[in-house]
C-alpha cells in the first residue's frame, strides 16, 4: 500500500477484527483518521464499514485489536465510554427528539442549569442560537426538531456531537435521504469544521459525494482494508471496481452523459389513476401505464410522488381519484384488494415493510400465504418452499430462519422483493427501492425489476436518483410540489434537464 | 461478491437449544416449586396437585385468549369485567326463564343457558375490536371503557344480587374424573387444555396465527403484504372476550354462584400469567406454551403461599407482589442475554 506522507494521527485503529459467531466482519484492519481531515470509507454491504464504526463509537463491546487517541489507547466499552473520548456518531437513522426544540435537542442530556437547578431556558436558547450560528447553521432554535428539513435535523445532530466536545465525527450515510442542495449545504457545514480541525469519517454508498468532499479514502472488502489513497487520485470507476471487485458495465457509464428513451409505447394500458388527489401532498393527477413499461416519477423528497406511488398501491387513502387496474375499479386505500389484484408495493422505509422480529421465511410468505402452504403450516415445509426463493434473489446467508432483522439493509430489501415471487406480480410499485443499499445490491434488485417488466409488469418507481430512472425508465415524470412539471418520452434526457425541472 | 459459506457444525448444533429468554420462564417455575417443597410439607402431595389445576383453570383459559390479544400488539383491559358480565348473564337466564325445575332443565335449554352470555360476551369483544380499529384509538382506551360498560351492565342486570348457576357449571368447577377417591382430574383443567391446546394449534400452524404474530411484530408491513390486519385485530379482540367469559362461568360455577365481587383481580392476574410466561407486551413473540408456564407459576407461588403457615394472609399479598417482581426481573435479565 503506498506511505500516506504528513499529518499527525489523531485517531488509529490497528489490526482491528471482529467475528459474528461463525462469520468474519473484520479481519485485521488498520485505519487513521487525522485531525482537520475528511476521511471516506467505502464498501459494499458486508465489508465491514458499520461494524468498524461501531467499534469506534463504542456500540460494539469486544473486538480484537487497538484503537488509539492522540497514541493512548482507548477501552470502548459503550457508547458513553466513547462519546467521553470525543468520538462521536450520527447514525444513517437520526436519534433527535422530534417533538423537542431545536435548542432542547442541541443540549439533549446536559441543559444549562439555574442555581437552583432549574433548567435555565433563556441561556439555552442564547446559547444554542450563537452556536449554531458560528456553524452558519441558520434556524429558529425554538421550533420543534421535527418541523424542520431533514438536513437541518440532521446538522442539528451533528452540532450536538461537536458541543458536548467531540473530536471524531462518524457519518454514516448522511447524504443518503438529501435533495442534492442539501447535500450542497451539509458539505457547507463539513468544511467549515474541517478548517477548525474536527477529523470526520464520510461513510456513504454515495461514491459521487464521497469524492468531492472527502480528502482520503479507504476502500473496505470483505472486512479487509483494500486501499486508502488520497481523493484527488482516485475516479468514480476505479473506486466502484475496487469495491466490487468488478467493473461497471457501458450502460452503467452511459447514465452520466444522457440516454435515449424509447419512442410511444403501443401495448394496452394495464394501469392507470384518473384525478388522483391527496390533500396537501398532491393535486388532482392522471398516470398511465401499460404492460412491460417502465414510468419513472423524478422528485427531490416532499415532491409528493412517493406518496403518489403509496396512494396507488392502497398503502395510503388519496382524497379522490379513482385507480383501476385492467379496467377494474380498485377500492381506495386497501392494501388486500391491491395485493389479490397483483399491485404491490416495495417501500423505501424497511422499518415500514420487514417485520424484523420474525424469520426470513415468515417474511417471505406473508403475502401469499395460501398459495404458498395451504391451510396447515409447518415450519420445516416453509423453509423448503422459500429457500429456492432466496437463492433466485440471492440473499446473503440464504438462511431461512435466521431472523430478519439482522439481515443486512440490501439483503433485507431482497427479503422484501422476495415474498413477491410467489405469485403474479401484474403493477410493480417502487418507492425509492435502492436506498441505502450498495451498488452490487442494488444491481440485484433492479435485475429482479427488469426480469419483472421483460415478463410483461408494469412498473413504477419514484426515485430521487437521476442514474436510477435513467437507467430503467421507459418514460419519466418530474413532479414538483405536487404537480407534474415535465413528462420526458422519446427524447433524450440527461441528469440536469431531470434535476430542472424538480 | 462474498461467497457462501456453510455455518461451522457448532452453530447447527446449537440451533436446537432454546435461547435463554425461553428457558427463563421454566427455571423460575423449578425454582418456585422447589422452594415450596422445602418449605412446605405438605406441597408436594397430590392433593395440592389437584388444587393447582383447579384453580389454574379459568386464569388459564382467560389467559389464553389475552396471549392472542398481546401477540396483536393489542391490550384488552375488559376480560374481568366481561367475565363477570358473562357469569351475571347466565345467572339472570337462569333465574328469569329456566322454569320452576330450573335446575333439571333440557340439555337445549342449559346449552342456550351457557351459549347465550357467550355470545353476548364475544359480541362485546367484537364491537371493542370495531371500535379500535374503526377510530384509530388505542386497544388500551377502547377494552378501559369496555371494562366499565361491562361491569355497569352486570350491575344493572343482576341488581346486586347473588344469583344462582346452571348445575353443569358448578359440576365443571368443582367435579371431575375421579381417579382415586383422594384424586381427580378436574374437569375445568381438562377444558383448559383443550383451549390451550386449540389456541396453540391455530397460533402456530394456521394463517390465522401467523398474520396474529406477523400484525403485532410489524403491523404497517403486514398490511402492506396485503392482510387485513383491522380483521385480525377485531378477532382477537373477540377471542378474549370469548375465553373470559369462559372463565367467568367457570369460576362461577366453582363458586356455586355469580355474585358482583367475582373476577376482580382476573385482569391484572391474567396480564401477570402472560407476561410471567414470556409473551411480550408489544407483540410479535410469544405463545401458548409461554402462557401455560406462566399460569403455572402464578397458579404455584398463590397456592404455595397458602400452604406456609408462617405466613399470615396480609403478608401474602405482599409477598405475591414480591416474588412476582423477582420473576419477572430474573425472566427479564435471563431473556436480554438470550
Amino acid at each position: 500500500m503506498p506511505e500516506i506522507a504528513s499529518g499527525a494521527a489523531l485517531l488509529e485503529c490497528c489490526q482491528i477484527s471482529k467475528r459474528f459467531g461463525g462469520e468474519t466482519a473484520l479481519d485485521r484492519v488498520d485505519f487513521e483518521l487525522r485531525g482537520g481531515e475528511v476521511h471516506g470509507l467505502v464498501g459494499s454491504n458486508g465489508a465491514g464499514k458499520s461494524t468498524l464504526m461501531k467499534i469506534l463509537a463504542g456500540a460494539v463491546g469486544d473486538f480484537q485489536g487497538a484503537v488509539r487517541l492522540d497514541g493512548r489507547t482507548l477501552d470502548l466499552p459503550n457508547p458513553q465510554a466513547a462519546l467521553g473520548h470525543g468520538i462521536a456518531m450520527v447514525y444513517q437513522e437520526l436519534s433527535g427528539i422530534g417533538a423537542l426544540s431545536v435548542a432542547e435537542n442541541l443540549f439533549l442530556g446536559r441543559q444549562p442549569a439555574t442555581r437552583l437547578g432549574r433548567i435555565d431556558w433563556p441561556a439555552m436558547r442564547h446559547d444554542a442560537q450563537t452556536y449554531l450560528a458560528e456553524l452558519n447553521i441558520r434556524v429558529d432554535v425554538t421550533r420543534r426538531l421535527d418541523s424542520q428539513p431533514l438536513v437541518i435535523q440532521q446538522m442539528v445532530e451533528i452540532a450536538r456531537g461537536l458541543h458536548s466536545g467531540a473530536r471524531v465525527l462518524i457519518l454514516d450515510e448522511p447524504t443518503s435521504a438529501l435533495s442534492p442542495r442539501e447535500t450542497r449545504r451539509l458539505f457547507e457545514l463539513i468544511r467549515t469544521l474541517r478548517a477548525r480541525g474536527v477529523a470526520m469519517v464520510f461513510i456513504s454508498h454515495f461514491i459521487e459525494d464521497v469524492l468531492e468532499i472527502c480528502d482520503r479514502i479507504t476502500i473496505l472488502k470483505d472486512g479487509r482494508r483494500l486501499e486508502t489513497s488520497l481523493a484527488d487520485q482516485l475516479d468514480k470507476h476505479y473506486v466502484i471496481h475496487t469495491m466490487l471487485g468488478r467493473a461497471l458495465d457501458r450502460d452503467e457509464v452511459g447514465y452520466e452523459t444522457g440516454v435515449k428513451l424509447p419512442a410511444r409505447c403501443r401495448r394496452a394500458t394495464r394501469f392507470e389513476a384518473r384525478g388522483l388527489s391527496l390533500p396537501g401532498v398532491f393535486g388532482s393527477t392522471d398516470l398511465e401505464v401499460s404492460a412491460g413499461e417502465c414510468v419513472g416519477l423524478y422528485g427531490f423528497a416532499g415532491a409528493g410522488h412517493q406518496e403518489l406511488v403509496h396512494c396507488l398501491a392502497g398503502a395510503m387513502r388519496p382524497g379522490s381519484g379513482t385507480i383501476r387496474i385492467e379496467g377494474r375499479l380498485l377500492r381506495r386505500g386497501d392494501t388486500h384488494q391491491a395485493v389479490r389484484q397483483g399491485v404491490v408495493l416495495v417501500a423505501a422505509d424497511r422499518s415500514q415493510t420487514l417485520v424484523h422480529q420474525a424469520p426470513i421465511y415468515k417474511n417471505v410468505t406473508l403475502a401469499h400465504l395460501r398459495r404458498a402452504m395451504g391451510e396447515w403450516l409447518t415450519s420445516g415445509r416453509e423453509t423448503s418452499v422459500v429457500q429456492p426463493l432466496l437463492r433466485q434473489i440471492r440473499c446473503q446467508p440464504p438462511r431461512p430462519r435466521m431472523l430478519a432483522g439482522n439481515l443486512s439493509g440490501g439483503n433485507q430489501q431482497k427479503v422484501v422483493a422476495a415474498k413477491w415471487l410467489l405469485a403474479d406480480v401484474k403493477v410493480l410499485l417502487l418507492d425509492e427501492p435502492t436506498r441505502g443499499m450498495d451498488v452490487g445490491a442494488k444491481e440485484e434488485i433492479m435485475q429482479w425489476v427488469r426480469t419483472l417488466k421483460d415478463q410483461g409488469t408494469a412498473v413504477v418507481i419514484a426515485s430521487a436518483e437521476p442514474e436510477m430512472l435513467l437507467a430503467h425508465a421507459d418514460r419519466i415524470l418530474v413532479m414538483h410540489r405536487g404537480r407534474f412539471a415535465h413528462e420526458f418520452r422519446g427524447t433524450a434526457v440527461d441528469k440536469a434537464a431531470l434535476m430542472r425541472y424538480a | 461478491m462474498t461467497s457462501i459459506h456453510e455455518p461451522p457444525p457448532r452453530e447447527a448444533r446449537r440451533r436446537w437449544l432454546p435461547p435463554a429468554r425461553d428457558v427463563a420462564p421454566l427455571i423460575s417455575l423449578a425454582a418456585l416449586i422447589v422452594f415450596f417443597a422445602i418449605a412446605s410439607p405438605s406441597f408436594l402431595k397430590p392433593v395440592t396437585a389437584v388444587q393447582i389445576l383447579q384453580q389454574g383453570a379459568a386464569l388459564a383459559i382467560v389467559s389464553s385468549g389475552l396471549t392472542f390479544v398481546l401477540l396483536s400488539a393489542e391490550i384488552d383491559l375488559s376480560v374481568g369485567m366481561v367475565a363477570l358480565w358473562t357469569g351475571c348473564f347466565c345467572g339472570w337466564l337462569l333465574q328469569n326463564f329456566a322454569g320452576p325445575a330450573a335446575q333439571d332443565a333440557s340439555f337445549g335449554r342449559v346449552a342456550l343457558l351457557i351459549l347465550l352470555p357467550l355470545a353476548s360476551a364475544v359480541l362485546l369483544g367484537a364491537m371493542a375490536g370495531v371500535l379500535t380499529v374503526w377510530a384509530r384509538l388505542p386497544s388500551f382506551i377502547i377494552t378501559l371503557a369496555m371494562m366499565y360498560i361491562a361491569e355497569g351492565s352486570a350491575r344493572w342486570l343482576t341488581q346486586s344480587e347473588t344469583l344462582d348457576v346452571p348445575e353443569v357449571l358448578k359440576t365443571i368447577g368443582n367435579r371431575g374424573i375421579e381417579l382415586t377417591d383422594r384424586i381427580m382430574l378436574p374437569y375445568s383443567a381438562l377444558l383448559a387444555a383443550v383451549v390451550m391446546l386449540i389456541g396453540h394449534i391455530v397460533l402456530q400452524h394456521t394463517r390465522l396465527g401467523r398474520y396474529i404474530y406477523m400484525t403485532g411484530g410489524n403491523r404497517e408491513a403486514t398490511r402492506l403484504a396485503g392482510v387485513r390486519t383491522g380483521r385480525i385485530v377485531v378477532a382477537c379482540l373477540a377471542i378474549s372476550a370469548l375465553t373470559a367469559g369462559m372463565g367467568g362461568l367457570i369460576t362461577a360455577g366453582r363458586l356455586n354462584s355469580v355474585s358482583l365481587d367475582q373476577n376482580q383481580d382476573l385482569l391484572l392476574s391474567a396480564v401477570a400469567c402472560v407476561v410471567l410466561g414470556g409473551t411480550s407486551l408489544f407483540g410479535g413473540e410469544g405463545g401458548m406454551g409461554k402462557t401455560l408456564v406462566g399460569v403455572l407459576t402464578f397458579t404455584v407461588l398463590n397456592i404455595g403461599l397458602v400452604q406456609i403457615p408462617s405466613i399470615d394472609d396480609l403478608a401474602r399479598q405482599l409477598l405475591l407482589g414480591v416474588v412476582l417482581m423477582a420473576a419477572l426481573v430474573m425472566n427479564g435479565l435471563l431473556g436480554k442475554r438470550g
